[in-house]
């Protein structure tokens, strides 16, 4: 992810993630070496906390998304993920970008109710 | 591949920092003893915290009745009983597999971690009172959709209600849980009583 136009379309896919029902947190993704990466110049005071949790670049074959989320139980994990999935296909398509190979993956299921559920 | 712990040496893995974001067993539990206050964000935003802490809260609520009870009456029982359970916890909090789930499109890639899976086999023990989950595995290739899969949990009971009823309670739950979540292909649940922890110390029977 190198542009700002890139940041700015990562944060907006962060954004809508985030409004899906189901998806309690959304975490930062990638690969296990750049998490570690960014684990250590977080300890250090070097990395934004505000950069986007979102994975977004830009290659030959088009733009490829990772995206970590966490899941209320009360709402099933696949569905919820199929419901993510087609909030980021919706944003991306109008920008011609609704071929992005999209990754997202379940990292945690958690048993606490949603907000606007709870009593 | 049959289960992630196979190709790993177990010996090394117990209450690694590595296995949870640099964290360790021992601070998440400070952690949860200070209200989870102030806010860590290493901790917050870790998928491998967040699933060892929603265990280690569910066992905080119960190890003070259990703790007093097993202390009075065998305290190397107790102790080999939590050591088993939270090194079951260190360990399920590894991602592990990543477990395809259907996909609407072929440019969606969608799953769900093997860790994220163990979490909620061990959340099961919620709805059977007194039973405490020491570490789950899942039995097959579980990155091919469809492959016959078969999990295991171990577990800690307590002494009294019947084992087969809570063992079955505990299936039916996982089961459940599994069908909401997954698309696994689950062909069994087994359910191993490694531990019988007393409530009350013995009682004299002249035997």
């Amino acid at each position: 992810m190198n542009t700002p136009d890139d940041l700015m379309l990562a944060a907006d896919i962060e954004a809508a993630v985030r409004a899906v029902p189901g998806v309690a947190v959304v975490y930062r993704a990638g690969s296990t070496l750049s998490k570690a990466v960014d684990a250590t110049t977080r300890l250090v005071g070097l990395r934004d906390e505000d950069a986007p949790l979102i994975d977004l670049e830009r290659a030959e074959d088009g733009v490829k998304v990772r995206i970590a989320i966490g899941v209320h139980a009360s709402d099933g994990a696949a569905a919820t993920a199929r419901r993510a999935h087609a909030a980021v296909q919706a944003l991306l398509a109008p920008q011609g970008a609704g071929d992005a190979d999209v990754h997202l993956t379940v990292v945690h299921v958690d048993g606490s109710e949603p907000p606007e559920r709870a009593h | 591949m049959s289960n992630e712990y196979d190709t790993h040496d177990l010996r090394g893995l117990g209450l690694e920092p590595e296995d949870l974001d640099g964290h360790t067993i021992e601070d998440l539990t400070d952690y949860l003893d200070a209200g989870r206050t102030p806010p860590d964000p290493s901790i917050d935003a870790s998928p491998g915290c967040r699933l060892a802490l929603d265990a280690l809260e569910r066992l905080r609520d119960l190890t003070p009745e259990l703790l007093s009870a097993d202390s009075a009456a065998e305290p190397e029982v107790e102790e080999a009983w939590v050591e088993r359970i939270l090194t079951g916890i260190t360990l399920d909090a590894r991602a592990g597999r990543r477990i395809p789930f259907s996909a609407p499109s072929p440019h969606a890639d969608l799953g769900i971690t093997e860790g994220a899976v163990r979490g909620l086999m061990r959340a099961a023990e919620s709805a059977v009172p007194g039973i405490l989950v020491g570490r789950c595995r899942l039995d097959g290739d579980v990155t091919e959709p469809g492959a016959p899969i078969r999990v295991c949990v171990e577990v800690s009971v307590p002494y009294g209600p019947p084992i087969p009823l809570l063992a079955e309670r505990l299936r039916t739950e996982i089961a459940t849980s599994l069908m909401t979540h997954t698309e696994l292909n689950i062909t069994g649940v087994d359910v191993i009583v490694q531990d019988v922890r007393r409530r009350s110390p013995p009682v004299e029977e002249g035997r």
